[in-house]
């Protein structure tokens, strides 16, 4: 029997417009070598540590094929694409792959005007993203 | 114009966005609109802080001005190193990911997102004017962003 893990992360970073701002981040295990992690909130500079350690961390234990759905993500900055970039550098050191699910216009907007669209897999259902992971 | 003036630290960064933010709600600008001005606003912001004043202490002011002719623009004043916005070069953004760093994209997002960026230097002052046209036709007269 296959023992799937789960993990999600609460984070309270800021006041922002009065209100606190939260991110969540939800991981799971989707196969032997991979994970879902599914980002709810802002990437941005606040953020974006937070981002990358849970990413730095999943990579370091093996785990090279991941799809990042980006689905919950209302605002990503340079920092958060900056992290993404640097999540696929090392896991393409291992002959892995990330995919991203992304369908919300404004966000892919950012990944067209940064070249990032021919650098990811960018789909628009989760399902799409695990069937393509290729590396 | 008022001028909202905070020091240049992270932790006043919330402030300036959300004046900018409040500022465009105000006028009934779309939140497409927002969102892209109030990121490339970020970015210019975060390059301010982390480089302006080189570890010294430092302000900045941030305006913003609505013209009748549709164009919402945002002033950002800093007194800190002498920084011309417009000399900063491009990232290839056709290039492979090797060839990419993880760092180096805030500029051209904040040149992406707005439709004019220009840059002054006035006394001790670098003076950042983003302009951002919010009617769909131009000489319409009718702002159609507006709720």
């Amino acid at each position: 029997m296959v023992l799937h893990s789960f993990l999600t992360v609460f984070l309270s970073v800021r006041k922002k417009g009065g209100q606190t701002l939260d991110i969540r981040i939800d991981t799971r295990e989707t196969g032997d070598q991979s994970q879902t992690v599914e980002v709810h909130g802002e990437i941005d500079v606040y953020t974006s540590p937070k981002v990358k350690e849970i990413i730095t961390e999943l990579i370091e234990k093996g785990n090279n094929y991941l799809v990042i759905n980006l689905e919950g993500v209302r605002y990503i900055d340079s920092t958060g694409l900056g992290v993404l970039i640097g999540a696929l550098k090392k896991v393409r050191e291992k002959d892995g792959c990330i995919n991203l699910v992304c369908d919300n216009p404004q966000i892919k907007k950012i990944f067209n005007i940064t070249g990032l669209v021919r650098i990811f897999g960018i789909y628009k259902t989760e399902d799409e993203a695990l069937k393509n992971l290729k590396p | 114009m008022n001028y909202l003036n905070y020091p240049a630290r992270m932790e006043y960064l919330p402030g300036f966005l959300d004046y900018i933010r409040n500022e465009m709600i105000d006028l009934g600008i779309n939140m497409e609109i927002i969102f892209e001005v109030e990121l490339a606003c970020e970015e210019i912001l975060v390059n301010i802080i982390k480089y302006a004043y080189s570890g010294k202490v430092g302000d900045i002011d941030v305006g913003v001005e609505y013209e009748d002719e549709g164009e919402f623009i945002v002033y950002i004043i800093d007194r800190g190193e002498c920084f011309n916005i417009l000399q900063v070069e491009n990232p290839d953004v056709e290039a492979s990911l090797d060839e990419r760093d993880e760092g180096g994209l805030g500029i051209h997002f904040a040149r992406s997102l707005m439709d004019e960026i220009d840059y002054k230097r006035d006394e001790d002052k670098n003076i950042v004017i983003m302009k951002k046209r919010i009617l769909r036709k131009q000489g319409s007269g009718d702002n159609e962003n507006k709720k």
